[in-house]
C-alpha cells in the first residue's frame, strides 16, 4: 500500500512535465486538424502562400532541380511537378525527373513514375505509367543503338514506344547505353518559365505543419514523439485516477 | 535478451499489420494494371491494340461533341469485334486519374479506375459508382443517356469520370465508322 503514494507522486510529476511539454504542440495539432477538416469550405486549396522564403525551403527556386540538355533545347521538371521544354509547359510528370533522351524526332522524359513522349515543339504525344504497363520506379533512361532503354530495379529494359512494351531486357555484356548527364537550367530559360509561385497552397502548408513535414524528417519524428507523449499522458492519467480511487476506497 | 524476444513474439501480429498497412499505402494508388483491365473487358479474347492520332480536326470535333479533349496527341485503344477498350487520363482536381472504359455497340460495358492519385475522391473506384455507367450511350447533346449520381466530396473526380466516359463512347463511334 505504501508504494501507491510514491507511484502516484512519481506519475504526477512526470504527467505534469509531459503535459506542459506536449501542450503547445497538442494545441497546434488540434487547431490545424480542425482547420484542415474544413479546408475545402475555406478554399484553402485555392489560396496560396506568398512567402518566397518558405517556397525556397520547399525546393524553389527551381534552379536546384536537374535539367537535361537535348540538342539546343532544355528539358526540366519544376518543383510543381510539371515538365517544361525550354520555357514551354508540357505536362505534369509523376516522380522526380531521372533522365531524358531524344530519339526519332521525339523527346522522351523519364520521371520515376511516368514516361512522357514529347515532340520537339513541346506537344505531349503520349504518357505511360504503371497502369499502362510501365515498370516503375524508373531509375534512368538511355539510348542503346538508338533504342530507348529504361533502368528499373537495377536492370535495363528496352522500350518499344510504338507498342508501349517494356518487357525485353537490354542485352548484357558489351552493350553501351548512353545517358545524358543532368545539368543546371540556364538562367535565361529559367527566367522565362512562368514561375510556379502559386503551387504552395495553405492546405498543403497546414498538412505539412500537421504532419511535421514542414520541418523535414526531424519534424515528422517530433510529431511522432508528441503522439507518443499524448498517448502516455492518457495512460498515466488513467493509472493515477485508478490508484487514487483505490486509495479512497 | 529473453525479454526482447518475448516482446517481439507478443508484438508480432501488430508489426505484421503495420508492415501490411505500409505496403498498401505505397502501392495504394494503382488499382488495376493494363492487362488486368483488358482481361476484364475482353475476357479470354485477344484484342488488337491500335493507336489513334488526335489530329486538329479530330480534336475540334471531340471538343464540339463532348466538350473535352485529352492533352496527348496519341491515344491507344484495343478492339475486338464491335468492342473497344480505352485507357484515358483526366485530371480530377490536381492530379491525373487513369481510367479504363470498355465500349460495345456504342454502349458502355464497364468503367474501371486504374490509378487514382488525388488525396480525395477515391470512392469513384467502387462498383456502386462505376456500375452506373454500364449500358449508357452518348446522347445527342454530348452527355450520357442517363444522369450519374455524384459522391459527396468527390465532385471533381466524378466529373472527370463522366467526361472520360463520354469521350470514350464518342471515340468508339469514330474508330468503328
Amino acid at each position: 500500500m505504501r508504494r501507491y503514494p510514491r507511484l502516484v507522486g512519481l506519475l504526477w510529476r512526470w504527467h505534469r512535465r509531459a503535459g506542459v511539454l506536449a501542450a503547445v504542440f497538442v494545441v497546434m495539432l488540434a487547431m490545424s486538424g480542425i482547420v484542415l477538416n474544413h479546408s475545402t469550405a475555406l478554399q484553402l486549396d485555392r489560396r496560396f502562400v506568398d512567402w518566397p522564403w518558405l517556397a525556397q525551403s520547399y525546393g524553389d527556386p527551381s534552379s536546384n532541380l536537374p535539367a537535361i540538355q537535348l540538342g539546343e533545347q532544355w528539358l526540366f521538371r519544376a518543383s510543381d511537378g510539371r515538365v517544361y521544354l525550354d520555357a514551354l509547359d508540357v505536362a505534369p510528370c509523376a516522380g522526380e525527373l531521372v533522365g531524358a533522351v531524344a530519339t526519332d524526332g521525339l523527346l522522351v522524359a523519364a520521371c520515376a513514375q511516368e514516361l512522357l513522349l514529347i515532340t520537339r515543339r513541346g506537344e505531349l504525344v503520349e504518357s505511360a505509367t504503371a497502369s499502362t504497363g510501365l515498370p516503375t520506379p524508373l531509375q534512368g533512361i538511355g539510348l542503346l543503338d538508338n533504342h530507348v532503354a529504361l533502368q528499373t530495379q537495377g536492370n535495363w529494359r528496352l522500350a518499344d514506344l510504338e507498342r508501349m512494351e517494356f518487357a525485353a531486357r537490354a542485352p548484357a555484356g558489351g552493350a553501351v547505353i548512353r545517358q545524358l548527364v543532368a545539368g543546371q537550367l540556364p538562367a535565361a530559360i529559367r527566367d522565362r518559365i512562368p514561375a510556379p509561385q502559386q503551387w504552395l497552397s495553405w492546405e498543403r502548408l497546414l498538412l505539412d505543419l500537421h504532419s511535421g513535414r514542414v520541418f523535414g524528417p526531424l519534424g515528422v519524428l517530433w510529431v511522432d514523439f508528441v503522439g507518443v507523449l499524448v498517448a502516455s499522458l492518457a495512460i498515466s492519467g488513467t493509472v493515477m485516477w485508478w490508484l487514487h480511487r483505490r486509495r479512497r476506497q | 535478451m529473453a525479454a526482447a524476444q518475448l516482446l517481439l513474439r507478443r508484438c508480432r501480429p501488430g508489426l505484421v499489420a503495420i508492415l501490411m498497412m505500409a505496403a498498401f499505402s505505397v502501392s495504394g494508388e494503382e488499382y488495376l494494371g493494363r492487362d488486368e483491365f483488358l482481361q476484364l473487358a475482353f475476357g479470354d479474347g485477344e484484342p488488337q491494340m491500335h493507336t489513334l492520332w488526335l489530329t486538329d480536326d479530330l480534336r475540334a470535333a471531340a471538343a464540339a461533341a463532348v466538350g473535352w479533349v485529352p492533352a496527348a496527341l496519341r491515344l491507344r485503344y484495343w478492339q475486338q469485334g464491335d468492342s473497344t477498350a480505352w485507357i484515358l487520363e483526366d485530371i480530377g482536381k490536381d492530379k491525373p486519374i487513369t481510367l479504363g472504359i470498355a465500349v460495345s455497340g456504342q454502349r458502355i460495358q464497364r468503367v474501371d479506375v486504374l490509378a487514382f492519385r488525388e488525396s480525395r475522391g477515391w470512392e469513384i473506384r467502387y462498383p456502386f459508382f462505376t456500375r452506373q455507367f454500364v449500358g449508357l450511350t452518348l446522347a445527342a447533346d454530348g452527355y450520357l443517356s442517363a444522369p450519374i449520381d455524384g459522391i459527396t466530396g468527390a465532385t471533381l473526380s466524378v466529373r472527370a469520370v463522366e467526361r472520360v466516359a463520354r469521350l470514350a463512347v464518342w471515340l468508339d463511334a469514330q474508330v468503328r465508322g
